[in-house]
């Protein structure tokens, strides 16, 4: 029986291999060297060393292979999930008929499922409200006693002990001792700021480690941290050693640093600093008893050389010997005050000085007095020609005989 | 003669310059202080008193910056749920001088 065909087309009959050979051809003619982002599933390691997997995307999947010679330099372990971005060629494989990209070349990019879990984990504590800026406790201004959640052989509390130590060693430190990477690392830290919090001493908690890789830093990102430190009393400042990247920790602490040094930075305040408040609070001090002492001068002159001299003359000298007596004391005292600072003393003694009636006969006040009683004369009228009288100048005394009185 | 200064100060005096005294109650206390003098009702006498005070405490927060040793101890375990605490040095204080890991 013949079949007859609609159109008169010249029949052309591959065979398997040939048509393959053909369609293998073009593909590989077409994409001799692409560029494909995906993540990595169904990874299998032929004993031979390849590595067979297949990158995918919500839609497609694209068979590949690496071989062992390619794959011996990759430089991090491949992992189902991962998201990739590999470069490769297309070719096919006859027996199967599968195409596939053989894989020259792969690098990494983010973490596929640890970066998920991330995200995760990150929804659903900012969900909760633990992230909420209300949450977070402010940190004392001076701690006494700072403990420090981290390994005891990193960089990290290196660090921290050199800073704390240059910038306010007026603390103690109380170093948690815990591993901060691998297997079973998170849960040390998590008990860590716990038993801390048992404790209650600590005024402030450093809970960090050094830089290192996403992996590294992974027990940072774990749920059991970040709800250990959400849920401490003490406030806590994170300090994992990865500048850009957030770790959950970080969200979650009252504080995040960069770096363990910065959060050493942060805890204290700076003893330079400190030293200049205590200058300047010593200058104030000093410049307000000058300005009081001032005041009561300016006080004292206005009296005597008013009202003083006038209304009670008689007690001038009684005053006087008050005020001698009055200013042993007050030299006295003052000395004591200023001790070591001998400019102040020279200073203030000088005010002292001023604050004397006497001292009014320095500036060219004198007292006069009737001989030979050594009566002081306050009135004219007291005196008639030819009395002697005595006059107390600043320095010295001269005898005088009077030789007219006018009232 | 004792203004309002002054009798605050008799309750501060206790503390001034006592190494038992943190320094942050030292530099709140002088704060007072300088404040007290700097207002216009403070007594000659009073004045005398914080004077001599601010002047003690400057000298005891100023030794305190000076001189504090940082104290570093380390948890060796727990007792009753209260820390075990030790000496704490770093490896290369040991002697050992090893590499940093983490």
């Amino acid at each position: 029986m013949e079949t007859t065909w609609p159109t008169a087309e010249p029949r052309v009959v591959y065979k398997v291999s040939e048509l393959t050979g053909r369609i293998r051809e073009i593909l590989e003619g077409e994409f001799p060297s692409v560029w494909v982002e995906g993540e990595i599933s169904n990874l299998a390691r032929a004993s031979s060393g390849h590595l067979y997997f297949s990158l995918k995307d919500e839609r497609s999947q694209l068979p590949s292979v690496m071989f062992r010679g390619d794959n011996a330099g990759l430089g991090f372990e491949l992992e189902d999930g991962n998201r990739v971005l590999a470069r490769g060629r297309i070719s096919i494989y006859p027996p199967s008929g599968r195409y596939q990209l053989i894989v020259s070349e792969i690098q990494p990019l983010g973490l596929g499922t640890l970066h998920l879990e991330f995200e995760r984990l990150k929804a659903q504590l900012a969900g909760e409200g633990l992230f909420d800026p209300s949450r977070k406790k402010p940190l004392p201004a001076f701690p006494r006693l700072i403990g420090v959640v981290t390994s005891p052989e990193g960089a990290a509390i290196r660090d921290i002990l050199s800073i704390i130590g240059r910038r306010f060693p007026l603390v103690e430190i109380v170093l948690y001792p815990v591993r901060v990477q691998g297997e079973g690392a998170a849960g040390e830290i998590a008990r860590a700021i716990e038993a801390m919090n048992r404790w209650g001493k600590p005024d402030v908690l450093i809970v960090g480690r050094g830089g290192g890789s996403l992996e590294d830093l992974w027990a940072f990102n774990e749920e059991v941290v970040a709800r250990a430190i959400a849920a401490s009393g003490i406030p806590v400042i994170s300090a994992v050693g990865h500048e850009i990247d957030f770790t959950i920790a970080d969200f979650t602490a009252d504080l995040r640093a960069p770096t363990p040094s910065a959060a050493a930075e942060l805890v204290v305040p700076d003893r330079g600093r400190l030293m200049s408040r205590l200058g300047d609070l010593s200058g104030r001090l000093k410049r307000e008893l000058s300005i009081l002492l001032e005041r009561i001068e300016r006080r004292l002159d206005y009296l005597s050389s008013h009202h003083g001299l006038k209304r009670i003359p008689n007690r001038i000298e009684e005053a006087a010997q008050a005020v001698d007596q009055g200013q042993l004391t007050m030299r006295k005292r003052i000395r004591d005050l200023l001790l070591g600072s001998g400019k102040r003393l020279e200073e203030a003694s000088r005010k002292l000085d001023i604050l004397s009636p006497l001292s009014i006969l320095g500036r060219g006040y004198s007292l006069t007095y009737k001989l030979p009683e050594s009566v002081l004369v306050r009135d004219a009228g007291t005196l008639t020609r030819g009395d002697a009288i005595r006059v107390h100048l600043h320095r010295g005394k001269i005898h005088c005989e009077v030789r007219e009185v006018r009232k | 003669m004792r203004g309002p200064g002054g009798e605050e100060m008799s309750q501060g005096r206790k503390k001034a310059g006592s190494s038992r005294t943190s320094f942050e109650e030292e530099l709140k206390r002088l704060e007072e202080i300088v404040a007290a003098l700097e207002s216009e009702t403070v007594t000659l006498e009073g004045a005398l008193e914080l004077f001599e005070e601010g002047t003690t405490i400057v000298k005891s927060a100023q030794k305190k910056l000076k001189e504090s040793q940082l104290r570093v101890r380390k948890v060796l375990g727990e007792k009753e749920g209260e820390p075990v605490l030790g000496d704490f040095l770093l490896a290369d204080e040991e002697g050992e001088g090893r590499e940093e890991s983490e």
